[in-house]
């Protein structure tokens, strides 16, 4: 069948390995039998192929991959070896993946002192970036914000000692939710208002009840925790009559904040002309500001940095009684005589 | 008209026709049995090899795949990658001379058994060549291909075929004949 030249294989090869080599020539016969055996059963394997893949439902099956293939991909020689390299691919992608749902999931009830914690933030986190109205965004942030409440009350119910970070952290939790919930349609944004006020409440309510493990630390981040909370309710129940004004505060404290993140990034010599006493007001807070934190009187345009501001400033924070510090915005408002600095004063 | 004549048994193969696929495993199925008996030196496992051989060319037809020329080639391939993979799941096999040594007129059992240890040492000479390296000196020293031939059922150019050949040859030179070089040493010393 095959027309071979035979070329002297001895011109390459020393003489005395080719003779090793030929030792191998000599082999047993192969058994006819098993000749006869082999070939029959080649041949019948070859019938049922035959009759598994008739011509018409190979094409069925295999004919418009072949067309692709023709047109647009390289021939292969060979099927099954591919497939099984894509299979083993396939397997290998499903089980890391499927690793990693099944470590996120045992993430989703981590405690912050634990490993899988971050890994909880950070699906959260990925969950309310994927999620795209803003009613998701605000009922997710709801959850949220009731997980790092429930959080709280089992490090204070077995005991433990409340981390200001923990703290923190519930208090963004709430700051996010209000955010998102005036990201809302004007009819919707007193409603998700009541909502999530009904549920600090609560939440108020079970921090009162649980009582912390007697040390001075767990008191004091308890009573931190139940003063931010109530500010929050103060804010909101302001909020639900006027969000209109708490969106502008956030708004313009937002501005400030990306000017100031400017000025940070801007190179020494030109720094930021910003005093303090020029602040958006910080609507989240009654704590003593430092200068330059933003907790100016809002968008007065006075050069007095010192001097106490009594004008109600657009800025300032209309949610609090408390005793305004310098630079503070926190004035009572409703001063007939705007002193300097308070642009927004009344006249 | 080697080239025509296995055109068409390729062309009856992908229609099933038992006659070609028949002459196909009569022209090619002996020298695939030679070829896994010489480098497994064991009938059962060289039997095996030819079944499994013809089974994937039969599968590959099923895809509409298979060699478009070259059968023996192709066939070729597929017997030395199944023995490849054979070497890799199981050790080499042990001496079972009563199996082996058949009743000879010609040669005394003491020659027989030297000729088995020869052909025992060769095959584990080349087992440690790569697969590549094995294949080409086998086809072209054992089987006595051209290296055109050797080309086409390895896929490389000829000059591949040659570096390869050369590699191969000069590793089975320093396993097999160093040791007879030792002892004409010693025995000259």
């Amino acid at each position: 069948m095959r027309k071979r030249v035979h070329m002297n294989p001895k011109n390459e090869i020393d003489p005395s390995l080719h003779k090793k080599l030929k030792s191998l020539q000599t082999i047993p016969t192969r058994a006819p039998s098993k000749a006869v055996e082999g070939r029959a059963l080649f041949l019948k394997q070859a019938e049922e192929t035959a009759r598994g893949v008739t011509g018409t439902s190979k094409r069925r099956h295999i004919g418009w991959m072949q067309s692709i293939q023709s047109k647009l991909l390289f021939r292969r020689k060979e099927h099954s070896p591919m497939f099984s390299t894509f299979g083993t691919i396939m397997l290998i992608v499903a089980l890391v993946f499927g690793g990693s749902g099944v470590t996120v999931a045992a993430a989703q009830n981590s405690m912050p002192d634990q490993l899988l914690y971050n890994l909880k933030l950070l699906s959260e986190s990925t969950l309310l970036n994927l999620t795209s109205s803003p009613e998701s965004q605000f009922n997710l942030a709801l959850g949220f914000e009731t997980r790092r409440a429930d959080e709280i009350l089992t490090i204070f119910g077995s005991g433990g000692v409340l981390s200001a970070e923990v703290v923190t952290r519930f208090q963004n939790q709430i700051d996010q939710a209000i955010r998102l919930a005036l990201n809302l349609s004007d009819d919707q944004v007193p409603q998700a208002f009541e909502q999530l006020q009904t549920r600090l409440q609560t939440q108020q309510q079970s921090f009162i009840q649980v009582q912390a493990n007697g040390s001075s630390t767990a008191e004091a981040a308890m009573i931190q925790t139940r003063e931010m909370i109530q500010e929050r309710l103060q804010i909101l129940e302001t909020g639900k009559n006027n969000y209109l004004q708490l969106r502008d505060q956030l708004q313009q404290q937002d501005q400030l904040n990306n000017r100031n993140q400017q000025n940070l990034s801007t190179p020494a010599g030109q720094g930021s002309q910003n005093a303090p006493g020029r602040g958006a007001g910080n609507p989240w807070t009654s704590g003593t500001p430092t200068p330059g934190s933003s907790y100016g009187p809002g968008s007065g345009t006075g050069d007095c940095v010192t001097c106490t501001p009594s004008g109600i400033g657009q800025g300032g924070n209309p949610y609090t009684t408390g005793t305004p510090t310098p630079g503070s915005g926190y004035g009572p408002g409703d001063q007939i005589t705007p002193m300097p600095g308070g642009q927004g004063g009344r006249k | 008209m080697n080239s025509p004549t296995e055109q068409d048994l390729l062309k009856g193969a992908r229609t099933y026709d038992l006659t070609s696929l028949g002459a196909i495993y009569d022209t090619y199925g002996p020298g695939i049995y030679r070829y896994a008996m010489r480098l497994l030196g064991d009938d059962c496992l060289a039997e095996d090899c030819v079944a499994d051989t013809f089974e994937r060319f039969l599968k590959a037809l099923s895809f509409n795949q298979g060699p478009e020329n070259h059968l023996q080639a192709y066939l070729y391939r597929i017997a030395h990658n199944w023995i490849t993979d054979n070497y890799r799941r199981q050790p080499p096999l042990a001496y079972e001379l009563d199996e082996l040594i058949l009743p000879s007129e010609q040669e005394l059992p003491e020659e027989e058994v030297e000729k088995l240890i020869a052909m025992h040492q060769v095959r584990l000479a080349l087992r440690t060549l790569t697969s590549d390296q094995r294949q080409v000196v086998v086809l072209r020293f054992i089987e006595g291909w051209e290296n055109e031939e050797v080309g086409k059922a390895l896929g490389k150019p000829i000059g591949a075929i040659k570096a390869l050949q050369h590699r191969g040859l000069e590793s089975l030179r320093r396993l097999l004949l160093q040791d007879e070089k030792e002892s004409s040493h010693e025995s000259q010393k």
